[in-house]
């Protein structure tokens, strides 16, 4: 996915500004792909959750610290790494041969994620959750499914997709919002269910 | 529309705020908006969640951890915490006149708590202010301090419905004044001057009301200068 | 599950409704959105001018308090829109203000009426949007708050001088309508306090109530008309006087020559406004001899008359608006008399 460091530009602004519940949002954006960095270095279950949440708690400690020269997800990966790492150290662990490359955030999440050690259920659940949304997808009005696609998967900001789509940035939002809606629907029900 | 509905309309508002707040693509309004109701509403916290989720999925990069949150723990945990730096001082705009600010700002604080202030803020000052005068314009009663009323006077009838003292210029004060006469001129001399000042401020409500796009609210404001 | 927390907020943004205004525009009920505060505070005026509505509010300055009562509508007629309007004082000596499009009469009780008539009315230029507003004023949006049992929208007005005043605003959520307004000095003093009590949005007003509005009465002899033509309102060719300084961020709106509310002379009358405060000055000549040399600040207005001379004239200045008094003082002081023309001797 491509990155896309303005979008964060303004939540991490209020942050810095003492706002608790920009970071909040912050987290929910980033705790999943956090843990499954850290699920790289940590193998435990409960462990890499400990560490991932102490990875925020850092990244919040310091976010005067952070001057925008890189995206903040770069910015939150490095500190998740260290700590992660730390933690092995404390624990008296070997850490991984090969040190993951920090330039290659985007491809690593992917990378990160297969070397989980995970459990059957677990797998069937992500793979059922992914049929149903490409399902949906499928079925979406091809305004809505273009937009969506091209703000989840190629990451093109609003004003990106207006241009692609020729028309009004607008109108961009309230596709990706209503194919959203859609999915959510379908999504919802089994989450409660699962 | 019914109650009902247009609650339903306000959630789906709310959610399409979110949508974009979480594209970075939310209005500063909307952000607070969310904002404020992100840990209090659940509902709203878990349409987050899930919006992030199927992002993951949608990009095959979700995890065996997506059924996690950890946000909820990690609000906890920095509750009573707080971002200490000196950028979270500054948080007015640059070019503005600090010690303004700095008032406004504590009043804006108190906002909620704050009583009209008793006592009447309430100045009648009859004389002269300087401001570097210009030489060639001259004024009354020149290097003025405190009113000097004259003697005699008359209460002459006329104009708006007001009395209006008749004086003269380049007069002075005669001892020959008793007190009690001077404090009533000096009350006379108020409503007279009171009675001007609401004349004009009814003109400057029409100005105002007319051109400056103040609705009718200067009207309202009539009343300050009216004469018991 | 709401934490207390949540409960705290929850009585600082009561419902779960959006700070966007949705709004109700004439009546066509398209709602538009206003998003940022510059375009609430059009949307206020908009809404202030254009819709029909009824109801009562308080005015509050120092220990004086005034309920008003107001309705207000706008209708078509053979030459447009015109809006009416018709405040009423509910306290002490019975006033009212009519408005009927291009006219309006203040009454008072016991008094002589006083009318206005503007042969056309000028446009409203945007005020709040462009850059200049923004130079002096910053808003900042505050949470939801419920007043006359409407939801509002709150807005904080902070000026970035000493020459003007601070607001918080309350608009109607709906329909963009300002519900409260608190007026604050740079001490942060509540100097003016206006608040609805009960407001209401009828479809239209009834025939009773419009009647009473519309009724032109004769122009009585005792009353004092102020009759304006386009011509008025254009800068006269030569005026003998001139604003010397005025604060920045303040633009001519209108001058004028008219009667004299105080005596039997014209006076000129100009009006500047920022956007949101306005002040007013008015000069015309002395020849009364009165006592006029006076200040005076009560709540959010401020008044200030001097006299000045010009050879061998004198002329009164008075300043009036809803500025500080230090500033009001200093335009009055800072009027001088224009250099007349020098007729050049033809060598």
């Amino acid at each position: 996915m491509v990155e896309q460091p303005q979008s964060d530009q303004h939540l991490v602004e209020r942050v810095q500004k003492g706002d608790k519940q920009a970071f909040d949002l912050l987290v929910i954006k980033y705790q999943h792909r956090i843990l499954g960095l850290v699920g790289s270095y940590v193998s435990d279950y409960q462990e890499v959750q400990d560490v991932a949440q102490e990875a925020f708690i850092k990244a919040y400690r310091a976010i005067e610290k952070f001057r925008g020269d890189s995206s903040f997800y770069t910015w939150l990966y490095r500190i998740a790494v260290n700590t992660a790492k730390n933690h092995l150290v404390s624990k008296g662990r070997k850490l991984p041969e090969s040190d993951i490359d920090v330039h290659d955030a985007d491809f690593l999440d992917s990378a990160a994620s297969l070397r989980v050690v995970d459990t059957p259920e677990r797998n069937l659940y992500r793979d059922e959750m992914e049929r149903v949304i490409h399902d949906v997808i499928r079925r979406l009005p091809d305004e809505l499914r273009t937009a969506v696609m091209l703000r989840e998967f190629d990451g093109l900001s609003y004003d990106e997709i207006a241009n692609v789509m020729d028309c009004p940035v607008g109108t961009v939002r309230s596709r990706i919002f209503r194919a959203r809606e859609a999915i959510d629907k379908e999504v919802e029900p089994l989450l409660r269910r699962g | 529309m019914g109650e009902k509905s247009s609650h339903n309309h306000a959630r789906e508002r709310l959610r399409e705020s979110l949508s974009a707040a979480m594209d970075g693509e939310a209005s500063e309004l909307e952000m607070r908006r969310v904002l404020d109701r992100l840990d209090s509403d659940d509902e709203l916290r878990g349409a987050a969640r899930r919006y992030q989720m199927v992002g993951d999925l949608i990009r095959h990069e979700a995890t065996d951890y997506m059924g996690i949150d950890l946000s909820a723990g990690i609000r906890e945990q920095l509750k009573d915490e707080h971002v200490s730096s000196e950028s979270s001082q500054n948080a007015t705009a640059d070019q503005v006149d600090s010690k303004v600010v700095t008032l406004f700002n504590r009043f804006w604080e108190r906002t909620g708590q704050v009583a009209v202030a008793a006592s009447v803020t309430f100045a009648v000052i009859l004389g002269v202010k300087q401001y570097n005068a210009e030489p060639g314009t001259e004024y009354l009663a020149d290097a003025g301090s405190q009113a000097t009323l004259y003697q005699p006077f008359q209460v002459k009838p006329g104009g708006y419905g007001a009395s209006s003292i008749q004086a003269g210029y380049h007069s002075k004060q005669h001892s020959s004044i008793s007190s009690e006469q001077l404090a009533q001129a000096q009350d006379v001399a108020t409503r007279a001057i009171r009675e001007r000042f609401r004349a004009y401020a009814l003109q400057h409500a029409e100005l105002s009301t007319m051109y400056s796009g103040q609705a009718s609210l200067p009207f309202a404001r009539l009343t300050t200068f009216e004469t018991q | 599950m709401i934490s207390m927390k949540g409960i705290f907020q929850a009585g600082r943004t009561l419902a779960a409704l959006f700070f966007s205004l949705s709004l109700v525009v004439g009546e066509a009920s398209a709602t538009t959105k206003a998003d940022t505060p510059e375009q609430w505070l059009e949307a206020m005026s908009e809404a202030t001018r254009n819709l029909t509505y009824r109801g009562h509010f308080v005015y509050q300055q120092g220990a004086n308090l005034e309920t008003l009562s107001i309705i207000h509508t706008r209708e078509a007629g053979e030459n447009g829109q015109r809006e009416l309007e018709r405040i009423r004082y509910q306290d002490g000596l019975p006033r009212e203000m009519i408005r009927r499009g291009k006219e309006i009469v203040f009454a008072t009780s016991g008094r002589e009426p006083t009318r206005f008539e503007h042969e056309s009315l000028m446009p409203m230029v945007g005020r709040f949007t462009g850059k200049e507003f923004r130079k002096f004023y910053n808003l900042k949006p505050a949470s939801l708050d419920r007043i006359a049992n409407r939801e509002a929208v709150q807005l904080l007005v902070i000026p970035t001088d000493r020459h003007r005043y601070g607001y918080q605003l309350w608009l109607d959520r709906r329909t963009g309508l300002m519900l409260k307004s608190v007026m604050v000095d740079s001490e942060g003093r509540i100097i003016e306090r206006i608040q609805f009590t009960d407001l209401e949005f009828p479809e239209q007003l009834p025939d009773a109530e419009l009647s009473q509005i519309k009724a032109v009465k004769p122009v009585s002899a005792n009353e004092k008309l102020v009759k304006l033509t386009d011509e008025d309102n254009k800068k006269p060719a030569e005026w003998s006087w001139k604003s010397g300084w005025i604060p920045d961020g303040f633009s001519l709106r209108s001058q004028s020559r008219r009667k004299s509310p105080v005596s039997d002379q014209t006076v000129d009358a100009v009006n500047y406004s920022d956007g949101l405060a306005s002040f007013s000055v008015f000069v015309e000549p002395d020849e009364t001899r009165v006592l006029s040399q006076a200040t005076e600040q009560i709540g959010s207005m401020a008044a200030v008359s001097k006299v000045f001379r010009s050879n061998n004239s004198f002329f009164h200045v008075t300043v009036v608006g809803e500025i500080p008094l230090g500033t009001a003082e200093r335009i009055a002081v800072s009027v001088r008399p224009e250099e007349q023309k020098q007729v050049q001797a033809i060598k």
